[in-house]
């Protein structure tokens, strides 16, 4: 299980370097001086012997031998990082865990793939309830601001997700209503939705949840493919607390339509009282 | 851009590919031998051949690399403006690219890739063949993440317009290599469609749960158009709990009647109102 104390480690060790002068540009800086210094003093290289022909084949070698080990070597993060985003979309969080751990054990040049690969890691922290862990990554991406505003607006969403899970309600609650207060496209508007469902679901507030529900669920349809199946569950909650049994059961049968209602109450323990309650849909494969 | 003028632009970028690669190897035959010859050089030539080569190298390779970077620039600013819809100056933006000098193909070779998606989403089907047709030609394998692409995406085109066995023909050889999760995601509608337009739907529905598992990763539309598509298949192969579980889920995902007027092979699926109910 990841822990903050582990999650802060990851963060610090996949930072980059500030350094200016690595790899590739001190080789280039060294040749440059080499060439230089032969420049100045031609007496530098012996007249005699074999280095005076050697050298140039040398610095040659040299240099085709860097090139070859950074493509290799960034074409194996490149691969490693693909096969870690493929273990989080196919729910493998053991593989995921193990992957990302070896990804950002080194520093991750490009910020947006650090990023991604941070939001990665949070996902396993999620899947295993470490929320204080998901939550120690969303504050240090905002902190550092080096994310795509794409990638700034799922890691509020998510932060604010899991300060309500942490029991800071009072941010949770302040981040959403400035998120809902935001003009947003289409799919980033039904995250948001999605939370702010979440919220009222877990503060009570069942009749704000219903007001809008059919909205809701297009938006959820339209944007959030198989994940509307988590709205679809809140939005039962929201029904049977509203007392309204038929809709309560109508949107169970759509959530666990399109999610195993084990996944569902794993996400969200909030809906464990609904599956007790509602029949599920009958998945036959 | 109208027919002619794609034509042209594919014949310059067929005329670019075949310069680049004959530059390369003019620039290795060149280099390699001068820099083994320059010590054959009396001793002064020797070192002043030697600093030209070496100095001549790095201003040609810093003047490469400054075209290269911006034609990477023009791709990436035509692939964002492609991923927002606008799709007029997106494609301005890949001309430049592709008309731009540089010594890198990927770049010209991604420029075409995202050109042909760009005529793909707006149904100019028949550009689209021929762009992947001129991408395939030009030896693309060694970059396999953009050959898999271009074959799926020339093989729906293909699909689109009802040439089912040109389709079959050019996924094939898609069939037989390891993918990657997003590659596999791209395929299968593709695979569906051209074993449901063949009737191979013994094919369709063998590993069914892993096929939807990969179906619910896709996006809403697409998603609703796979499961539609097992449907179907599940329909022709008579198994009525899985078709209706699967047309049911579908409906979930998005509206089928929107889908069937692209998609038709779908209509069987989309116009059962009443599911067949599980023996």
């Amino acid at each position: 299980m990841l822990t903050v104390d582990g999650v802060e480690g990851l963060i610090v060790s996949s930072r980059p370097s500030g350094r200016l002068l690595q790899g590739s540009t001190i080789a280039l800086l060294g040749l440059s001086i080499l060439l230089g210094a032969i420049i100045a003093d031609p007496d530098l290289i012996p007249h005699h012997g074999p280095l005076p022909w050697l050298l140039p084949q040398i610095v040659l070698v040299f240099l085709i031998i860097l090139i070859v080990r950074n493509s290799k070597k960034q074409r194996n993060r490149s691969q490693l990082m693909t096969d870690a985003f493929e273990a989080v979309q196919l729910q493998q969080w053991e593989r995921a865990r193990a992957l990302f751990n070896q990804l950002l054990r080194s520093p991750i040049r490009y910020p947006t793939a650090r990023a991604e690969s941070l939001l990665g890691l949070a996902a396993v922290a999620e899947s295993d309830h470490a929320y204080e862990a998901s939550q120690r990554i969303y504050e240090c991406l905002l902190q550092e601001k080096t994310a795509d505003p794409i990638q700034l607006h799922t890691v509020r969403v998510a932060m604010a997700a899991a300060m309500l899970r942490t029991g800071q309600t009072a941010d949770a609650v302040a981040l959403i209503d400035r998120l809902s207060r935001m003009k947003l496209p289409g799919p980033l508007r039904a995250q948001v939705e999605l939370l702010q469902l979440f919220r009222e679901v877990t503060m009570g507030h069942g009749a704000d949840a219903i007001e809008c529900a059919e909205e809701r669920r297009e938006l959820f349809r339209q944007f959030l493919s198989t994940r509307a199946g988590y709205g679809y569950g809140l939005l039962a909650a929201a029904f049977d607390r509203a007392n309204s049994p038929a809709q309560a059961q109508r949107c169970w049968h759509d959530a666990t339509l399109l999610v195993p209602p084990t996944d569902l109450v794993k996400r969200f323990k909030e809906l464990d009282p609904i599956r007790q309650r509602y029949v599920a849909a009958e998945i036959r494969l | 851009m109208n027919p002619s003028s794609l034509d042209l632009l594919l014949r310059r970028f067929r005329r670019h590919m075949v310069g680049i690669r004959a530059a390369r190897i003019v620039l290795i035959l060149v280099v390699f031998p001068c820099a083994v010859a320059s010590v054959t050089l009396p001793e002064l030539l020797n070192r002043r051949g030697l600093f030209l080569l070496i100095a001549a190298g790095i201003a040609l390779w810093i003047f490469l690399l400054a075209k290269s970077f911006q034609a990477a620039r023009q791709v990436q600013t035509g692939s964002a403006l492609l991923s927002i819809g606008q799709l007029n100056n997106a494609e301005t933006w890949l001309r430049r690219a592709i008309e731009h000098f540089s010594l890198s193909t990927q770049s010209k070779i991604v420029a075409c890739q995202h050109l042909a998606v760009l005529f793909f989403q707006r149904d100019a089907h028949q550009e689209v063949v021929l762009i992947c047709r001129e991408l395939l030609r030009s030896h693309i394998k060694g970059l396999r993440h953009i050959w898999v692409n271009v074959r799926l995406l020339l093989a729906d085109s293909l699909l689109m317009l009802d040439k089912v066995a040109e389709a079959y023909e050019v996924i094939l050889p898609v069939y037989n290599i390891p993918l990657n999760l997003a590659d596999r995601m791209k395929l299968l509608p593709v695979r569906l469609r051209c074993e449901l337009a063949t009737d191979q739907t013994a094919g369709s529905v063998e590993e069914l749960c892993e096929k939807v598992q990969i179906a619910e990763l896709l996006d809403a539309p697409r998603a609703a158009l796979v499961h539609a598509l097992l449907a179907e298949a599940c329909r022709r192969q008579s198994m009525p709990a899985q078709q209706a579980f699967l047309a049911e889920r579908a409906r979930l995902y998005h509206d089928l009647d929107r889908l069937v007027d692209r998609y038709p092979i779908i209509a069987p699926v989309a116009y059962s109102n009443y599911p067949p109910t599980p023996e």
